[in-house]
């Protein structure tokens, strides 16, 4: 079997170059534009967190409360895991915040700083939905010490319904990438099937097991998926070096291909089953 | 000594695009016997043959292979059933790019597991015995119709068939040639296959152990010059 397999994918190479080699820039083409694509929704969702950054709360703290109290229980609060940092801000820090934005001259008039310690929170990027804002504010609400908060409700309902909306078109690129790689390995391994018709009726009428048929078929999907990770890697997109704008996606790109290429091997020797073999 | 089965098609109806052609076909295959199916050309002969290697499922009735069912065969089954066979048919071609000693060499590739010199050298002997061995590299399709049909003869016997189907292999052939190919079938059948033999040369019977005729739709039993056995 294996001798008349290479025999017949060798004969296949020699036969029709330019159809194999189409098929794999047509494939790897669609999935170095997919990868592109996502690079640039990774630069999107980026710029969009930096620009959301936050803090989405601020704790007020009791003006009774003692400053290396008001410390501790920061530290306590970062320790949450839905807490990317909690930050301490002391009255006097808060006024000199509030001096910067309105000048000097704004708390010169008063006997005393108006302006309250309090603890600015940054949220982990788990819990940045309005959801979990809210259950982490009520479970604050309740601590000792606790003046009153104040939440980004708002802001980070924006902020989720743009990251959802970036995440769905990376998800339905990639599943356009998949199915384009996925259609045109098919069609060239189906192709390869089609001209092999005539012979694999001669195997099917010797008896041939459908291993015989099944195999090479699926082996060429996988090297034809090789061949299309390949030449996807070495695309270049812009001026991003081919490697770098891949970045995590490199193991999809690289081990993708070939279990699509497996996949429609499978199906071609499904459809040219039907048509060829006498049952 | 190759070991032969036992084929029977039990009150079959075959049928083609929806047209029955022949109705409650009984047939026996015994081993060692040459079979003669002999009918004027459209009868159904072929398509008698196509039924029995699974080219064409049954309208109705039973085939048995030693008493075993195969007409609801899995696709498994009946690609098992072929490598039992040797096949010699129009809608069973040669490769054509293929060398002639690759076409014979084919057969035993698909249906055993034989390391390669064991291949080689049954190729060779079975294409020595067809007095093809000359021709071994040349592409199918540079044979003459002679050569052609021994080539599928060849093709047929190089793994010792149980049984063997051969639609109508001295069909265009000279009388003289003619009949050394059957002699060379004989001589095969004699060995063990149950051979089947569909033709339209009425002189081909002459040569036969069993002929069965269709006439009128209808497979009737001719003659039968070898003893039925107690089974049957």
């Amino acid at each position: 079997m294996r001798h008349y397999f290479f025999k017949e994918w060798k004969a296949n190479l020699r036969a029709r170059p330019l159809v194999t080699l189409l098929v794999v820039l047509l494939a790897a083409g669609g999935l170095a534009g997919a990868a592109a694509l996502h690079s640039e929704f990774g630069r999107a969702l980026g710029w969009w967190e930096s620009h959301f950054a936050g803090p989405f709360i601020e704790v007020y703290l009791d003006d009774q409360l003692a400053q290396d109290v008001g410390f501790r229980f920061s530290e306590q609060l970062a320790a949450d895991e839905r807490v990317l940092t909690a930050t301490y801000i002391s009255a006097a820090e808060a006024q000199a915040e509030a001096e910067g934005y309105l000048g000097a001259m704004a708390f010169s008039v008063l006997p005393e700083n108006p302006l309250p310690a309090s603890i600015r929170l940054d949220l982990a990027p788990n819990a940045k939905s309005s959801a979990a804002l809210r259950r982490l504010v009520d479970s604050l609400a309740v601590l000792p010490g606790v003046a009153e908060i104040v939440s980004a409700d708002q802001q980070l309902a924006v902020y989720s319904q743009g990251r959802e909306t970036l995440t769905t078109y990376a998800r339905s690129v990639t599943i356009i990438a998949v199915v384009w790689t996925g259609l045109w390995l098919f069609w060239g391994v189906y192709l390869i099937a089609r001209v092999r018709a005539p012979e694999t009726r001669i195997w099917s009428c010797l008896g041939a097991r459908p291993g015989w048929f099944r195999w090479p078929l699926i082996s060429e999907g996988i090297a034809l998926g090789l061949g299309t990770s390949l030449v996807a890697w070495l695309i270049p997109v812009g001026n991003d070096s081919p490697v770098s704008f891949m970045g995590g996606l490199s193991v999809g790109l690289a081990a993708g291909p070939p279990m699509i290429g497996a996949v429609a091997g499978w199906l071609a020797y499904r459809v040219q089953r039907v048509r060829t073999f006498p049952r | 000594m190759t070991t032969g089965i036992t084929v029977a098609l039990e009150a079959a109806d075959i049928a083609a695009d929806g047209h029955v052609l022949l109705r409650g076909v009984s047939l026996l295959l015994r081993p060692g016997t040459l079979t003669v199916i002999s009918g004027p050309a459209g009868s159904g002969k072929s398509h008698l043959l196509r039924a029995l290697w699974g080219g064409l499922p049954l309208h109705r009735g039973n085939l048995l292979c030693e008493e075993q069912e195969l007409t609801q065969a899995s696709a498994r089954r009946w690609a098992a059933w072929r490598r039992r066979l040797g096949i010699f048919c129009n809608e069973f071609p040669l490769g054509e790019q293929w060398t002639v000693f690759d076409n014979v060499a084919a057969a035993l590739y698909a249906a055993e597991q034989l390391p390669a010199e064991a291949i080689t050298r049954r190729t060779a002997g079975e294409l020595r015995r067809w007095d093809l061995l000359s021709l071994r590299s040349r592409p199918a399709s540079a044979l003459s119709r002679n050569e052609r049909v021994r080539l599928g003869l060849a093709r047929a016997f190089v793994r010792g068939p149980a049984a063997a189907l051969l639609d109508d292999p001295p069909a265009g052939l000279p009388r003289e040639e003619a009949e050394s190919l059957l002699e060379a079938i004989r001589v095969k059948a004699r060995a063990g296959s149950a051979v089947c033999l569909a033709t339209d040369e009425e002189w081909v019977a002459q040569l036969a152990d069993v002929v069965y005729a269709i006439e009128q739709g209808c497979l009737k039993l001719v003659c039968d010059l070898q003893p039925m056995p107690s089974e049957y």
